[in-house]
């Protein structure tokens, strides 16, 4: 009984690692993504082609070779990192190259004539931004966004590799004392189903209250 | 005496009367010249409907007054004012985009696709500009906004989001966001082009009515109905020149050039 007790804590313990993983690298992602849409459409040729040489790599490295760089490699630069910054600056690095193309896919959506009749009415450019362009940025790509990031709180998962101490090491830790595998596989998987339905209620609740074309 | 001043040249202001002034307009895309030096002053409260042939650079012209499109050479005058430059070090230099805001606030302009603000409604599209552009408080642009959304008729839809709207009624609120600021001119860039024709009737009605009131007002147009009773003088442009330019009675009659009457009873 009370070894239930411990592992229903381990598993409480876990799913916060995870949701903190989740939150912190899926807000910085995008931030950064946001960033360098902004930084593209500022449609200088040079940063351009950094932006695209980035999410090109960001998105062909398989998250577990970027985690393990993030983490082997700062311990070889002799940084103490301890592995849940690791993981989150990975997941960051590859995550906000998603976010990045998703954004820009939704600007192309917003019809363009806008931008040209703030333009003739003398709005700031700045207030543009943040008062139209933003808002129907972010309401086309809503979708698309929660979308991936539903695959980024599974891929958290991969974080366990390098020991930290989200949902999926506490099935591994529990497996090995002993536990039976498809119990605790189960409940990791219960537990990620879980929490990304209700990322997915969430998405259909904030679209459903701003609908327009 | 202070040498620099008597060398400097810069530019007489125009008559007060022409609230827009262009002196030899000059634009080029490459190695194409779009406009060929074009001379055009309206005065204040003429309605002046640009016509002619597609690609005769007329909605250039009327990009050139509130300069979205930058002439290559020449002067636009805009209520008095020269926009698009700059006097620095007593020399005109082209101006940044932030301070061509200013200069766009003498004027408004309403376009082929209404382009109106998706994510806002009605009343918001019509009080963002004022309250953004600081011409105005929040109480000020929202009583400013609700009489022009009832001038052009639409007070039953102040919360209505744009894709709730029809063509017309789109493009009667876009002349109603255009006319919050309070422009001096106001810019008509086929304006009903993309409308059919009962709802592009509803939006001429809305047009010829600030005619009747006085505004000064730019029709880029092909409704030549609304040129011939409603403009009082008609600009004909073919291959980004001025070929004719009278009042409609000589312009719609045999004794225009030959080519107009042809362009006109194609």
């Amino acid at each position: 009984m009370s070894d239930l007790g411990q592992t229903l804590i381990l598993y409480l313990q876990g799913t916060l690692q995870a949701l903190i993983l989740l939150v912190v690298s899926g807000v910085l992602s995008v931030l950064i993504g946001l960033c360098f849409m902004v930084v593209d459409l500022a449609g200088h040729k040079i940063t351009s082609f950094i932006l695209h040489i980035y999410s090109w790599l960001a998105q062909t490295t398989p998250p577990l070779i970027l985690l393990f760089l993030a983490f082997y490699g700062s311990t070889w630069a002799g940084w103490n990192v301890s592995p849940i910054v690791a993981a989150i600056v990975a997941f960051t690095f590859f995550a906000a190259a998603y976010y990045y193309e998703i954004f820009r896919a939704a600007y192309e959506g917003v019809p363009p004539g806008q931008a040209e009749a703030a333009r003739a009415l003398g709005i700031p450019y700045f207030s543009f931004v943040r008062s139209i362009l933003l808002p129907q940025v972010l309401r086309i790509a809503s979708g698309p966004l929660i979308g991936r990031t539903t695959v980024l709180f599974k891929e958290t998962s991969l974080a366990s590799a390098i020991s930290t101490g989200e949902i999926m090491s506490v099935a591994n830790g529990r497996i090995y004392a002993g536990g039976n595998p498809l119990v605790h596989v189960l409940i990791a998987g219960a537990i990620y189903a879980a929490i990304n339905i209700a990322l997915i209620r969430i998405e259909r609740r904030l679209s459903a209250k701003v609908t327009y074309k | 005496m202070n040498i620099a001043k008597l060398d400097r040249r810069w530019p007489d202001r125009p008559e007060p009367d022409n609230i827009v002034e262009l002196r030899k307009i000059r634009l080029d895309y490459g190695p194409l010249t779009v406009l060929h030096d074009v001379d055009l002053a309206i005065r204040k409260g003429e309605t002046v409907a640009i016509i002619g042939p597609s690609g005769s650079g007329k909605t250039t012209l009327l990009r050139c007054i509130n300069y979205l499109a930058r002439p290559t050479a020449g002067e636009v005058w805009v209520g008095g004012h020269l926009v698009g430059q700059v006097e620095k070090g007593s020399k005109l230099h082209a101006a940044s985009e932030g301070i061509l805001r200013l200069h766009r606030l003498e004027t408004g302009m309403v376009f082929q696709q209404f382009n109106l603000f998706r994510n806002m409604t009605v009343l918001e599209n019509v009080m963002y500009a004022p309250m953004a552009c600081g011409v105005a408080s929040k109480e000020e642009a929202r009583e400013r906004a609700t009489t022009l959304i009832g001038r052009v008729g639409l007070a039953s839809k102040l919360s209505a989001l744009p894709h709730e709207l029809s063509g017309g009624q789109q493009q009667r609120i876009a002349i109603a966001r255009a006319l919050a600021m309070q422009p001096k001119v106001m810019l008509f860039d086929e304006a009903t082009s993309a409308l059919d024709p009962e709802l592009a009737r509803e939006v001429l009605e809305v047009m010829r009515e600030l005619a009747r009131e006085g505004m000064t007002m730019v029709v880029v147009t092909h409704e030549m109905g609304f040129a011939r009773n409603v403009a009082d003088r008609v600009v004909f442009m073919e291959n980004g020149r001025i070929v004719d330019d009278g009042p409609p009675e000589l312009i719609f009659s045999d004794k225009a050039p030959q080519r107009i009457q042809s362009f006109l009873n194609h």
